[in-house]
């Protein structure tokens, strides 16, 4: 796991310091270079205002759009000259867009986050779910535009417009997993109260700080039933019902976030499919999807992290960490879940409304 | 203690994640390559602007697809001009996305009554010519313009290789390009843009368009 987060850092910090690595012939004249060069020499002047954070964040939107415009450019010039050399710049420009739109906001992150930041995944854990989610967001956009227009026979406008009801599907599955959540901490609340009072105490005592590495692998689940070996009813329950609800609340979150397809992926699977290169689209939106698998486990790495820190510290401290954990999980729940119905509401207020002129 | 301030670091970049988390898809989706060109007469009066509009590469598959699939080969030509007079009638409504200014006050455009839509190779352009609703004397002023679409899912610049025509102009006026500069108040204001809504600040675009000036000397 070290050595993934090692390699995770090395890529992140290589990406950042190289703007365009290994693609300086895609061309310069698409880059509107009047703009750009405002744009830094602006953001050196308002340094001191601005934070360092929406610097990123512009930064990164610049980059997404930067990419966007060569991706174009790099189909048309795959259209020109079907060479390999040409087809492997757009596989790597697609990883690229994928780490970058990933980057950038999105839903999936802020959910991905806020539930690995209520509940005892593993970093392990952690890291296949995003990889999971990311890897099928792409696989939907595939399927989505292999099935309307090849199966049938959509006009690429009218596949790109049909995102939006899917987007909707996938924001219903965001409100289902705050809901879930939310139900599942107040069950977490409600049996746990008895065992309270003597638990925590406990604990404090006999966990110094010098055995904190393996309180680290403890997560709430085993917390729980340890805690509740004292109280014998609820240790046959909990653990059976965390597993079982996990599996549940893992399955839509990963279709919570894979079942949105990127809207940039789809744009590609229908533009090389106009020009004859479906298989070349298919190929640049597995290399989207795995640049943003990429930027999804680290940020799910960062969120795991941070939980077990975070547990850590107030073990050592409060007295009350198993409901607190379960306060958590209900505070998590709702984020989602305002989250998914602000979501869903947008998007369906909105559906159908966005053409261009 | 240093366990604290890791714990600190993380929280916050976790925060600021969260707090952008609802933002989707900030940059603009689509953009638009122009060519304008100034026509004067020989009193230095403005006439009005011919444009042409060159769309990205996938926006003009995407329409080019359309178009070829929308009826026999034969009509082709018919459903260009079809759309091109769709699309310059709802750019009406919108006072085809172009602002002009002269002594401080908005400049009002006639009616477009010539518009075509071109293939050049894989990328679709419009042309129309945007005549003022009276012809503008540059004695004493100068005339500005911007392009832009207001809510910015739409870039449009001025091509970097000929974006901009001179060849209309009088002798003695000048023609001029200014890139948007921007604060950091913007930037955050475009990055709270969501790719299906409009911006709480209706005029978002203008900060990123670019601006022409048009001066002459007497």
């Amino acid at each position: 796991m070290k050595y993934l987060l090692a390699t995770l850092l090395f890529y992140t910090s290589f990406l950042i310091a190289s703007p365009l690595p290994g693609i300086p012939a895609t061309e310069p004249k698409n880059e509107q270079p009047s703009v750009v060069a405002q744009l830094s020499t602006e953001s050196s002047l308002v340094k001191t205002r601005a934070s360092r954070w929406q610097e990123f964040t512009f930064w990164v939107m610049q980059k997404q759009r930067e990419y966007h415009r060569s991706l174009s450019a790099k189909i048309e010039a795959l259209n020109e000259q079907q060479t390999l050399q040409n087809t492997w710049l757009l596989l790597l420009l697609s990883f690229l867009y994928g780490v970058f739109h990933a980057a950038g906001p999105g839903h999936g992150k802020a959910v991905l986050t806020t539930y690995l930041l209520t509940q005892p995944e593993k970093l392990r854990q952690g890291v296949q779910l995003s990889f999971m989610a990311a890897m099928l967001q792409g696989i939907t956009a595939i399927l989505l535009v292999a099935f309307l227009v090849h199966g049938l026979g959509w006009l690429a406008k009218e596949a790109l417009a049909s995102v939006v009801y899917i987007e909707a599907a996938s924001f219903l599955l965001v409100t289902l997993l705050g809901l879930l959540l939310v139900l599942r901490g107040i069950k977490q609340l409600l049996p746990v109260k008895p065992s309270l009072q003597f638990k925590p105490l406990k604990s404090a005592t006999s966990v110094s700080s010098s055995h904190a590495p393996v309180s680290l692998q403890l997560s709430s689940t085993s917390l729980a039933s340890s805690a509740c070996s004292h109280c014998g009813k609820a240790h046959h329950v909990t653990p059976e019902q965390l597993s079982g609800g996990s599996r549940l609340q893992n399955l839509s979150l990963v279709f919570s976030i894979g079942l949105r397809p990127c809207s940039g992926a789809v744009l590609v699977l229908v533009a090389t499919n106009l020009l004859g290169l479906w298989w070349v689209g298919v190929l640049a939106t597995l290399a989207m999807a795995l640049g943003t698998a990429l930027t999804v486990a680290f940020l799910a790495i960062l969120a795991v992290k941070a939980r077990l820190l975070a547990k850590r510290l107030i073990k050592l401290q409060s007295k009350a960490l198993t409901r607190l954990s379960a306060l958590l999980v209900v505070l998590g729940g709702c984020f989602i879940l305002m989250l998914g119905v602000s979501l869903l509401v947008e998007s369906l207020a909105s559906s159908g409304t966005r053409s261009l002129f | 203690m240093r366990r604290y301030r890791m714990l600190k670091d993380v929280l916050l970049i976790l925060l600021l994640l969260l707090i952008t988390a609802t933002k989707v898809n900030a940059h603009p989706h689509v953009w638009i390559d122009l060519r304008i060109k100034p026509v004067m007469n020989e009193q230095s009066a403005l006439l009005g602007l011919e444009q042409a509009w060159r769309f990205d590469p996938f926006y003009s598959l995407v329409l080019i697809e359309e178009l070829e699939k929308g009826g026999v080969a034969a009509e082709l030509e018919e459903r260009y001009d079809q759309l091109a007079w769709e699309i310059v009638k709802n750019l009406n409504s919108v006072n085809f996305f172009t602002q002009g200014y002269f002594l401080q006050a908005a400049s009002q455009w006639g009616q477009v009554t010539e518009a075509t839509l071109l293939r050049r190779g894989q990328r679709l352009e419009l042309r129309f010519y945007l005549p003022l609703a009276q012809p503008l004397l540059l004695k004493d002023s100068s005339f500005n313009y911007q392009i832009y679409d207001p809510t910015y899912y739409i870039e449009m610049l001025h091509a970097t290789e000929a974006g901009l025509d001179k060849t209309g102009l009088t002798a003695g006026c000048q023609l001029e390009l200014k890139a948007p500069t921007l604060s950091s108040n913007l930037i955050e204001q475009a990055l709270a843009l969501d790719k299906t809504e409009t911006s709480e600040d209706p005029e978002l675009g203008k900060h990123f368009a670019e601006q022409v000036t048009l001066g002459c000397l007497e």
